[in-house]
């Protein structure tokens, strides 16, 4: 199935694309695609995908399916284990740049 | 410095002042008001201009750097004239063309963590437009310490984020640290700044005047490249060292 893929701030400096479209088997879930995306990418991607403040101990993904939080557990109980399906749209995106 | 209130020009705001529930008292608000524009780039330029045409009191403008050719596709207060001068210098002459009334103080250096805190003291509200995490969090610390609300920004490419912390909830330190990757001369589209520096503006006219308004801290998206926008709250983090149980350095 097709999907759609969008890198923001230093994910993007990582992939050299803001986004592009891909094609992942219909059983994929989030984690599969962030593992497969690590497989092209190098480990920079899933330490980017997680990186949080050295003092924070929450379990954090920095990544919206379809333009909502996926660690938002109304959203997506299932969190990383949710299924991904034709036509989505995953972003991944950490805070950075310039001002 | 505190804005002093003026005798409030009605032609010059005549449109604003027709917002229903945006009067003259929100006018007179912003008119007594003191906002401190923490770097004057791709960001600073466009919310202090915006910041100036609503008709604020007071800024205070900082940044130590000249203006360079290579910033001329975003920070929208310079022209090629400008090139090789102060940037405080040359974004208090283009404000002051666009609002004769503002009072305005520069500052044409780079702030240390000390000159920083002196300056978010004295100020009412913070638009922190400074590159660096380092940087970002000393402004936010000393935010946090004197109780004054914070727009923070971040862009590159078509995209970018505003942090904004007016006293409830979470802060820039509860989602960001130092060792967050950074890198020099990000690429960036003009427009990206610009929307990141009218967020801002936007941010200290609703926290000042009351209109709309954001009492929680919140963490705003935008990607100009496919028109997408999230706007959601930050959690606080309880060990973030601004705001949480750690230590205040």
């Amino acid at each position: 199935m097709r999907i759609t893929l969008r890198y923001y701030g230093s994910i993007s400096s990582l992939t050299k694309k803001i986004s592009e479209h891909i094609t992942i088997p219909d059983s994929f879930t989030l984690q599969d695609l962030i593992d497969h995306l690590t497989a092209r990418y190098g480990h920079k991607f899933k330490d980017l995908c997680f990186i949080r403040p050295l003092y924070s101990d929450r379990p954090y993904c920095n990544a919206n399916l379809n333009s909502r939080d996926i660690n938002d557990k109304k959203s997506y109980p299932g969190g990383l284990n949710t299924a991904l399906k034709s036509g989505d749209t995953v972003s991944f995106g950490v805070i950075s740049g310039a001002a | 410095m505190n804005g002093p209130a003026k005798t409030i020009s009605t032609a010059m705001w005549q449109r604003q002042l027709g917002i229903p529930g945006f009067g003259p008292e929100a006018q007179q608000a912003l008119a007594g008001a003191h906002a401190l524009i923490l770097g004057m780039g791709g960001v600073g330029c466009p919310a202090a201009l915006y910041l100036a045409a609503a008709g604020l009191g007071a800024m205070t403008l900082v940044d130590g750097d000249l203006v360079e050719a290579s910033n001329l596709n975003r920070q929208i207060l310079y022209g090629g004239a400008d090139v090789g001068r102060p940037k405080v210098e040359a974004a208090a002459e283009a404000l002051k063309r666009i609002n004769t009334a503002i009072e305005l103080e520069t500052h044409h250096f780079y702030t240390g963590d000390t000159e920083t805190e002196r300056l978010v003291a004295r100020a009412g509200i913070v638009v922190d437009c400074f590159d660096g995490n380092r940087h970002r969090l000393s402004v936010n610390r000393a935010c946090i310490k004197h109780g004054k609300a914070a727009a923070h920004s971040y862009v590159q490419n078509f995209s970018g984020y505003v942090i904004f912390s007016p006293g409830g909830g979470g802060c820039l330190g509860c989602l960001v640290d130092e060792s967050f990757p950074e890198q020099g001369d990000n690429p960036v589209m003009g427009v990206a700044p610009g929307q990141a520096g009218v967020i801002a503006a936007a941010l200290v006219i609703s926290h000042l005047t009351g209109i709309g308004g954001i009492s929680q801290s919140r963490q705003i998206f935008f990607d100009l490249a496919f028109m997408e926008w999230n706007n959601r709250p930050i959690a606080r983090e309880p060990l973030c060292p601004a705001c949480g149980r750690g230590e205040l350095p």
